[in-house]
């Protein structure tokens, strides 16, 4: 296996450290999709490249006084913010122990309403080999989610309920979805108002 | 060299604009060809099954964290990391279970030297960075040109600096020598180490 393009591979190297101009790096990067092997190759060399990123962030170990005089600063930035934190940090508590003393009544609501907030789905999302379960992000104060696989025309394939924040999904369900088709998953719960809320439509499908 | 299309948009912007949109459906389809890519690499580490969990996985942590991404030129190295980090967990639990009876000759591998694959399980990162850095003086002892190379970019010059530090060549020399710098530097890494990335 080799590069396809070899003239714009041999720009691995400069991509990786981000010494490209934007029109190089674009062409670059519709190769890299194109490629195997660069993009391989950039796989591999990422610790490597990570570590000469950050050896351009941090002096050397040779420093002379300049950079030393670089690191003074910051040092001092270091404790100014560590003394204001303190400071703010003192605030909160009195203002925390002020608040408490009120009484019950002054006590701030422990969970708000939802209405800024959704589920957020996690996978699957985009093209999958298959089809195991389907996972999203916890909501605070919810334990009980449905969950609705749909076709594109907006008929019910799927559903399940799950009290954890995935749910395994039957292996006939690989049999029953169509590979190459496009399917949306969503999932729904109900706050503690009695509200419905929904994740955004999700589109999958199962590789051919 | 030839510029590319202007108006062509690299699917890596894309992605990044997806991401910080928020977008997940579009993200997901506009991922598509990247993660072809990401499964072909687990398939060389894991065995077929376990594949396709590592890439939801790092498909997942990728949108959950993508706030922390501020830069496009960032979006592919971060990928790689979640990969890594998710191949290296996917390893240790392996390891915790036994499970080497399951292996392909491939896993077997790097089951038994893990840092054929992950380096990072078995070396930490200071240690690697000691060793690139005596890679790098390795290299610049036995190629001159290569060693400078490696020297200026490991002082972060712009590529105008490395340019007119290396005698103001023009820009598609400077572009190849850093390339073959890395060539030899994968090369040392790998002979004299035994660092294989």
């Amino acid at each position: 296996m080799s590069c396809t393009d070899k003239d714009i591979g041999k720009l691995l190297g400069s991509y990786e450290l981000g010494l490209l101009s934007d029109e190089e790096r674009r062409q670059f990067e519709n190769h890299l999709l194109k490629c195997e092997t660069c993009f391989q190759s950039l796989y591999q060399g990422a610790p490597i490249t990570n570590l000469i990123r950050e050896e351009k962030l941090a002096p050397s170990q040779s420093v002379g006084l300049q950079d030393e005089k670089e690191k003074a600063p910051i040092r001092f930035l270091g404790r100014k913010w560590a003394l204001a934190a303190a400071s703010v940090l003192t605030v909160m508590i009195i203002a925390f122990i002020f608040v408490w003393l009120q009484g019950p009544g002054e006590k701030p609501e422990r969970l708000r309403g939802h209405d800024e907030i959704s589920v957020l789905v996690l996978s699957p999302v985009g093209e999958v080999t298959t089809l195991r379960e389907l996972r999203w992000k916890p909501v605070a104060g919810i334990d009980s989610y449905d969950v609705k696989i749909y076709t594109e025309d907006g008929d019910l394939v799927w559903e399940g309920s799950s009290e954890d924040t995935k749910i395994s999904l039957p292996d006939s369900i690989n049999e029953t979805l169509i590979r190459g088709q496009t399917y949306f998953w969503q999932v729904e719960t109900m706050t503690d108002k009695g509200e419905s809320m929904k994740s955004q439509m999700v589109r999958f499908r199962i590789r051919k | 060299m030839e510029a590319g299309s202007k108006e062509q948009r690299s699917t890596i912007e894309k992605l990044y604009t997806l991401l910080q949109s928020g977008d997940l459906d579009s993200f997901g389809e506009a991922f598509i060809p990247i993660r072809q890519k990401i499964v072909r690499l687990a398939q060389k580490r894991l065995q077929r099954e376990e594949v396709e969990d590592v890439v939801q996985q790092t498909l997942s942590t990728l949108w959950e964290r993508r706030i922390s991404i501020r830069d496009p030129d960032h979006l592919l190295p971060f990928i790689f990391q979640i990969l890594r980090n998710k191949l290296g967990d996917t390893y240790r639990r392996k390891k915790l279970k036994n499970e080497t009876h399951v292996s392909g000759p491939k896993v077997m591998d790097s089951l038994q030297n893990p840092a054929v694959d992950t380096p990072e399980l078995l070396l930490e990162e200071k240690e690697l960075g000691r060793i690139l850095r005596d890679a790098i003086d390795i290299c610049a002892a036995e190629n001159g040109t290569w060693g400078k190379v490696l020297k200026l970019l490991q002082q972060g010059l712009s590529r105008e600096e490395i340019q007119k530090e290396l005698g103001g060549i023009p820009m598609a020399t400077v572009y190849t020598r850093i390339y073959r710098a890395r060539q030899s530097l994968m090369k040392i890494l790998k002979e004299e180490f035994g660092v294989e990335l």
